[in-house]
């Protein structure tokens, strides 16, 4: 059990961010707060940070992981502010975060 | 001579032509007077007339002279069809027919429809109808025949519901065409037939139209190769044709409804020319039914029925016009009698005779129709004969000929009987002589209803002119007889003389002394009512029929059109569902994506492995 717990492998990096991008799709489905969802978002885009970092971290001599991290760290931050830009428009129209008062689009 | 049968396309295509000029000037409005319509209409009639009597002149003297003039109508690969004209004895013959028939009725037409809004229509009609008989009687080949064989139907078919505002007309015209119908479609089945089993057999595709010049060959091959039940078959599908058009037995009723229209077209039409297409049609197809003794004897069967019953139904019926139809259908048995027992000469003759003494029987109908103001009931006609004697003396002339006691009637009829005597049939002659008794009954019985008696009412006043037909018609009547072939040789044909006298002297004293027939109630009945064969028909199309077009109805709606609507229905569906997944919640859209997404990568994993595990093993 302390091996388990202790003696970090690739597995554990794989689960946690298995459950990291799990919170993170639950909470774009459920959640109505427009922040929220971005927030949540930003979850599963770290999600599959730790996974291309754990990988490149377990395979010998690889750094590609890492550069392709910081990649999508530097689009996510822009992609963010963005999001952020287009959600303040949107606020100013309709004075509300919740996502439920965007329903335009229903056929 | 030469010249006009070079042209005998010529006469065919004049009659077009004018239908064509009518019919352009009555919708321009240019050709507004009713002389000229007539008049331009009278002169290709008696250029028709001219050649024909020159083209028949051609053929009477050189015996066995054919003349053809065919172009190819439609040709693929090796087959042939062709269309044009065939000039041989019998076409000319019935050439002469026509048009000397059709010239006195154009005339009488001009004096009866002058005062009709519709007479440019009406000449027009006539014109195309002498165009498609001529077109028929000029046919080369089976297969022209029966393209101007439905277009004498269909001008039969205009020309009876001329007046079509008038719907007991418009009805009988739709009778005429469905009964025509039946028989027309017969007749393309056994054309259809008959060309499959030629090709079939003789492996040459010039026999393919079944040309009259090489018939005895398609009927040797039809007969030699094809089993019996087959041929025989073939030769009652096309014979079907014949009967509809002839309107012999099973399909006789429509031409006592085809009386509503215009007497003209019933003088010309329905007891003259086109009723005889079917006897000429058995003519030119004799070599083919010849090959069978059964078929032979349906026709003759055929004949004797209709002849029987029809004369049957005409001395009971009310409506002079009925009567004269009644007995146009009862003439023509007597022609079918004749082609039956092999008198074809006979039969031909017959066919002309009958031909001028009906068509002129029918343009007296029509001036006593006028004279008493458009009614046809025998009941309200009586003692014309004082007020109009040649107008009697001409319908005399036609019912001595009719009933075949003198004239050309008799002539033709004592053909037919020299022929019977020499092949010794003499059931089929005890019946003729039964039918010529009747004829000659209901003949006179309309003599004496219409001429003899008294009645109180007015006559209207006639133009005098309208007379100058009619006497030429009976003109024919008298002096024809003397041209016909065989003459003087009436040693046998004393005694149906004898029966026809008799029934001219009974028709006198029943209906000068006892003027009344119902007392024989069970035959008056059956013989009033026709046999109740309309009241058949009638059965079948309105009750049986229908409930076969509610089922059919039924069928459509909820088969055919239940499959159509299934397929509607589950597009209605599908575009449903679809249209409730557009939430426009962004959410949802991103699930759908994400399942979707997965699904396809499920899916390729999937495939990935089982191609891995299927290379590995």
């Amino acid at each position: 059990m302390a091996n388990l717990i202790f003696n970090i492998t690739l597995y554990h990096y794989l689960i946690l961010a298995l459950i990291l991008f799990v919170i993170g799709f639950i909470g774009v489905i459920l959640v109505k707060n427009i922040i929220k969802v971005l927030i949540c978002a930003e979850f599963m885009l770290t999600a599959v940070n730790i996974n291309f970092i754990a990988f490149s971290a377990f395979a010998e001599n690889n750094l590609i992981g890492f550069v392709f991290a910081i990649f999508t760290v530097a689009i996510g931050a822009i992609e963010l502010a963005i999001a952020l830009a287009i959600f303040y428009l949107m606020y100013r129209n309709k004075k509300s975060v919740d996502i439920n008062d965007y329903k335009e689009l229903m056929g | 001579m030469e010249f006009f049968v070079q042209n005998v396309s010529s006469i065919l295509f004049f009659p077009l032509w004018v239908a064509v000029v009518i019919f352009i000037g009555k919708i321009t409005s240019l050709l507004k007077s009713y002389k000229t319509i007539f008049g331009i209409t009278l002169l290709a009639t008696i250029w028709g007339l001219i050649s024909s009597i020159l083209v028949f002149a051609k053929t009477i003297t050189n015996m066995g002279y054919v003349f053809e003039d065919t172009f190819s109508f439609i040709s693929i690969n090796n087959l042939n069809f062709e269309l044009g004209c065939y000039v041989d004895l019998v076409s000319a013959f019935m050439l002469l027919v026509i048009f000397a028939v059709t010239l006195f009725v154009q005339i009488y037409s001009y004096f009866y429809m002058k005062n009709d809004e519709s007479f440019p229509r009406f000449f027009a009609l006539m014109n195309l109808f002498t165009f498609s008989m001529c077109g028929l009687v000029l046919a080369p080949t089976l297969f022209q025949t029966y393209v101007f064989w439905e277009l004498v139907g269909v001008t039969s078919y205009l020309l009876i519901g001329f007046w079509y505002k008038k719907i007991s007309a418009a009805n009988a015209a739709k009778k005429a065409f469905i009964m025509n119908r039946i028989g027309d479609f017969c007749l393309l089945a056994g054309i259809i037939l008959s060309s499959v089993l030629i090709y079939n057999y003789s492996g040459s595709a010039d026999l393919i139209d079944i040309p009259y010049s090489g018939i005895d060959r398609v009927a040797a091959y039809l007969f030699t190769y094809t089993s019996e039940p087959v041929f025989i078959a073939n030769c009652i599908l096309l014979l079907f044709g014949s009967i509809a058009k002839s309107a012999q037995f099973p399909l006789h009723t429509w031409l006592a409804d085809a009386m509503e229209g215009p007497t003209p077209v019933s003088a010309l039409i329905h007891s003259a020319t086109m009723v005889a297409a079917g006897v000429f049609l058995i003519n030119r197809l004799y070599p083919i039914y010849y090959q069978s003794h059964f078929v032979m004897n349906f026709i003759l069967v055929i004949g004797l029925i209709t002849a029987i019953i029809c004369a049957f139904f005409a001395i009971t019926c009310r409506d002079i016009k009925r009567i004269l139809a009644y007995s146009t259908s009862s003439q023509l048995g007597i022609m079918f009698i004749a082609l039956g027992t092999g008198a074809l000469t006979g039969s031909m003759i017959y066919l002309a005779s009958h031909a001028f003494i009906k068509s002129m029987l029918f343009l007296i109908a029509g001036i006593v129709m006028i004279a008493y103001s458009g009614s046809t009931s025998i009941d309200d006609f009586g003692g014309l004969r004082k007020k109009m004697p040649i107008l009697a003396g001409c319908y005399l002339i036609g019912a001595f000929a009719l009933a075949g006691v003198l004239f050309s009637g008799f002539s033709a009829k004592a053909l037919i009987f020299h022929h019977l005597f020499e092949t010794h049939s003499y059931i089929t002659i005890s019946f003729l002589i039964l039918i010529s008794f009747m004829t000659a009954f209901y003949i006179f019985r309309l003599y004496f209803v219409v001429f003899e008696g008294k009645s109180e009412k007015n006559i209207t006043n006639l133009p005098k002119l309208i007379l100058v037909p009619v006497s030429c018609l009976a003109l024919i009547v008298l002096v024809i007889g003397l041209f016909f072939p065989n003459m003087g040789k009436f040693n046998n044909d004393i005694l149906p003389l004898v029966f026809e006298v008799i029934a001219v002297a009974l028709a006198f004293v029943l209906y000068i002394k006892v003027t009344n027939l119902k007392k024989l109630p069970l035959l008056y009945n059956l013989s009033f009512n026709r046999l109740y064969i309309d009241n058949l028909y009638d059965f079948l199309a309105r009750k049986l029929y229908s409930k076969l077009a509610l089922l059919a109805n039924f069928i459509d709606d909820y088969l055919y059109d239940g499959m159509v609507g299934l397929v509607v229905f589950i597009t209605r569906l599908k575009s449903y569902i679809n249209s409730k997944m557009q939430t426009g919640v962004i959410q949802s859209y991103f699930a759908y994506s994400f399942l979707i997404l997965a699904l396809i990568l499920t899916g390729f994993c999937l495939i990935y492995s089982l191609i891995a595990y299927w290379v590995e093993v």
